[in-house]
């Protein structure tokens, strides 16, 4: 860094010699009093000037303009009714989540969100809260824990706890796991089912993306968009009847068939 | 709305009558109110149209501080908050970018080929603030004369207006200090 008094002779020599023809500005410079480097700061910043870079405020517009398209396709810093989203974690077909932070209490928490292609589908997000209700009414360490839900901008999102950990599918993508684990991870997965069923809750998608195994060794069953009451009752047919929803490998052979469904159906696909 | 809008405008006039810490009370408004902005328009979903992103901080003006500090004067000092707001969104983004944690880049990202824009440039806009840093070290006055052309938008005048320095001092130092960057960033 040059001192102040250096930093203003480079400024006025830099300014009288832009005033010449580029041929003239080394015998202007080298007539000069200043010193060697005072002369390499000012021709370098000359050569700098005439240089076809990129310029600063291109360059900013071009990042500004990726910033911009982004956002308005992410919600990523927003503060959404006290929670700031932090990261996008990921996207499946009923919508994205998100990594948040509750501002009140600083813990992580997941956003949920349907996504807009259902904004209109009444039906669609009628499903969505009840997935909300349906966990929330459980009351479990294996059952992932809600804790409100929300409407952003028309979208709807549900809270829940953030469960450091991966998910089963995860897990087995990396190699086969020992027949202790799978079985510790079977038993807690059967005991949240146990309190569901108890609740009147099916799940109705069980299978390995639906259940996260937490670093300290907690399992957890996540994931309850397909979750309904146990009991038949007309007025809230939320599956169409003769629509089937869930995950083909691991569906009981009475919800592919799309007749009524209940426990054992949870019980076939864990 | 009322009480924010109010409190911008407290601020600004505390700022201008040489209160740093209202600069800095101001920032955060201004920071959320660009992802606020940034998010919501092309929710919107207009075809065709795309934002600007000088328009943008524009328009953080007229929803932060237009009302209550309507003259041209006021509106070139809050410029220059936005501006400063706008930079610090551009290194955090680039960081982002980096750090490849944004949606696991499964965002596709157009751009505006009028402007012939390609490539994310993070890597670049990191150095650009890092260049700026070390401007800022040197010549500070230089460094927010770049500051407010490249991300507040701010013509010549209105840069000047900000700084309340002279059009022929804002055009000298503003030749210096794109040379002093094109330099760094080369």
């Amino acid at each position: 860094m040059l001192s102040p008094e250096r930093w203003r002779l480079v400024d006025d020599l830099f300014h009288e010699a832009a005033e010449l023809p580029p041929e003239q500005r080394a015998r202007f410079l080298a007539e000069t009093h200043a010193d060697e480097q005072i002369k390499r700061e000012v021709l370098s910043l000359l050569s700098a000037e005439s240089r076809d870079s990129d310029s600063p405020e291109l360059l900013a517009a071009r990042v500004a303009a990726h910033w911009v398209e982004e956002s308005s396709r992410s919600i990523v810093g927003a503060n959404i009714d006290g929670y700031l989203v932090k990261s996008f974690l990921s996207e499946g077909g009923m919508g994205e989540t998100y990594l948040a932070e509750e501002i009140a209490l600083r813990r992580p928490v997941v956003l949920k969100f349907l996504s807009t292609a259902f904004s209109d589908d009444s039906g669609r997000i009628q499903r969505f809260l009840e997935e909300a209700r349906a966990a929330s009414a459980l009351n479990h360490p294996n059952i992932i824990t809600v804790h409100g839900t929300g409407v952003f901008e028309g979208r709807h999102y549900i809270v829940t706890e953030f469960i450091d950990g991966e998910t089963v599918r995860q897990r087995l993508a990396k190699g086969p796991m020992p027949a202790a684990d799978a079985f510790e991870v079977a038993i807690q997965a059967a005991a949240a089912l146990c309190v569901a069923h108890q609740a009147g809750i099916i799940h109705r998608d069980i299978k390995p993306a639906n259940v996260m195994i937490r670093w300290d060794g907690y399992v957890k069953l996540i994931d309850f968009g397909l979750a309904r009451p146990v009991q038949r009752d007309d007025r809230r047919e939320i599956t169409r009847r003769g629509e089937v929803l869930g995950t083909l490998d691991y569906m009981a052979p009475e919800q592919v068939a799309g007749v009524p469904v209940d426990e054992r159906a949870d019980l076939y696909s864990s | 709305m009322g009480t924010r809008e109010s409190g911008v405008t407290r601020l600004l006039r505390e700022w201008n009558q040489g209160n740093q810490a209202a600069f800095d009370q101001l920032m955060p408004l201004v920071h959320a109110e660009l992802h606020r902005l940034a998010r919501s328009h092309f929710a919107r979903e207009r075809p065709g149209h795309t934002l600007q992103p000088t328009a943008l901080v524009n328009e953080v003006y007229l929803k932060l501080a237009a009302e209550n500090a309507p003259n041209f004067h006021d509106r070139s000092h809050f410029m220059a908050v936005a501006a400063r707001a706008m930079r610090f969104v551009m290194v955090d983004y680039s960081r982002g970018k980096r750090r490849g944690k944004r949606g696991g880049d499964a965002v596709r990202v157009t751009f505006d080929e009028n402007l012939g824009i390609c490539g994310d440039g993070a890597a670049e806009m990191l150095a650009f603030d890092a260049a700026l840093n070390k401007l800022e070290a040197q010549d500070a006055r230089k460094c927010r004369i770049a500051e407010l052309r490249c991300f507040g938008g701010l013509s010549v005048e209105e840069t000047a207006e900000a700084l309340s320095i002279s059009v022929s001092t804002v055009m000298r130092d503003w030749r210096v200090a794109k040379a002093w960057l094109q330099r760094e960033l080369s």
